[in-house]
């Protein structure tokens, strides 16, 4: 009984503070849709992988290393950092928006899943989370020791699209209650 | 009828490929090319053969798809590949490297590089490895001329 009762306060926890994160961070605004850069979603970019690879890999670095002049060096590892934040920016938009759309969505829902949605949650709050360590750590020693950090964030965020898409399938079947 | 804007546009294709990419020995030369194809004030491509032969809409549109294919090409490759690409450039179009060098640095002539509505991220990506690419060349370059010219003293930074 007394597991069961910690079970559900974790996940009334959750709720309640993927509520208040997502309260917080409020509609998409226009600088979040600066930081995701081309709008259409059909234009072929790079593909993310080798997004990853270019700024967050260490053989571009490893390469410059010794070759050129040092303040060229200091320009690049100042470059990729920023370059590195102005990705957690994009991403962290893009899930802002994911999330805004989810939370717009599920208000008009007669039927919540709340195993759905406490999946949602406990994502949203691991990509937060990841998302905050990332940052800290970038700023503390730069890209190329937060790669892997930084492809746990691109999974969460691909995995987050997963999770709302399957309730946005779902709720443009049948279980819309309004419109 | 309908299908003959697009047997245009794979025409004209092949045309700027066969005619104009191919004779072209690196990447980083079709960049220079295609970038150059457009004008500044207004950002649109402009090629009189393929304008003449076709249309100007299918000219431009093909140039811009061109550009961004090579852009991208480009952008996504490691910088040593991009080093090797502006090395290759350089030799093939018989260039000074130390104009070149000294132009781009001043110019910072790269900007223009870059398709208009490209990814601003991965136009950052791009520019931040072609000053590093730049970089080693000089570097490289300094090395090789001091190699040749003992008496030749090194250049302060």
């Amino acid at each position: 009984m007394k597991e069961m009762l910690l079970f559900v306060a974790l996940g009334v926890a959750l709720v309640t503070v993927f509520v208040l994160l997502l309260w917080r961070s409020g509609p998409p605004n226009r600088q979040d849709e600066a930081a995701q850069g081309a709008k259409d979603p059909e234009r072929r970019s790079l593909p993310p992988e080798i997004m990853i690879e270019r700024i967050f890999g260490a053989d571009d670095w490893k390469f410059l290393r010794g070759r050129a002049c040092k303040a060229a060096e200091e320009e690049f590892l100042k470059e990729r950092t920023e370059i590195a934040f102005f990705w957690l920016a994009r991403i962290r938009a893009r899930v802002r928006t994911i999330m805004y759309l989810h939370l717009t969505q599920a208000s008009v829902l007669q039927a919540l899943e709340p195993a759905l949605e406490l999946r949602v949650a406990a994502n949203y709050l691991r990509f937060q989370i990841n998302c905050s360590f990332v940052a800290c750590l970038l700023w503390l020693r730069g890209p190329e020791v937060t790669g892997k950090m930084f492809r746990n964030a691109d999974l969460l965020c691909g995995k987050l699209g997963a999770l709302t898409r399957v309730r946005s399938e779902d709720g443009s079947r049948s279980m819309l209650v309004k419109g | 009828m309908t299908a003959q804007p697009s047997s245009d546009a794979a025409k004209a294709r092949i045309d700027l490929q066969n005619r104009t990419l191919a004779k072209l020995q690196t990447d980083f030369a079709r960049l220079v090319y295609l970038a150059s194809a457009r004008n500044y004030n207004t950002g649109r491509y402009e090629h009189d053969g393929l304008s003449f032969h076709y249309s100007p809409r299918v000219a431009e549109d093909i140039l811009a798809e061109a550009h961004r294919e090579v852009f991208l090409n480009l952008a996504g490759s490691s910088l040593a590949t991009l080093t090797e690409e502006l090395e290759r450039y350089i030799v093939s179009e018989s260039l000074a490297p130390d104009d070149l060098l000294d132009a781009w640095k001043g110019l910072e002539a790269y900007r223009i590089l870059a398709p208009l509505r490209e990814d601003p991220l991965v136009v950052r990506i791009f520019q931040s490895n072609l000053k590093a690419a730049l970089a080693v060349v000089r570097e490289s370059w300094t090395k090789a001329r001091l190699g040749q010219d003992p008496q030749c003293a090194p250049q302060s930074r």
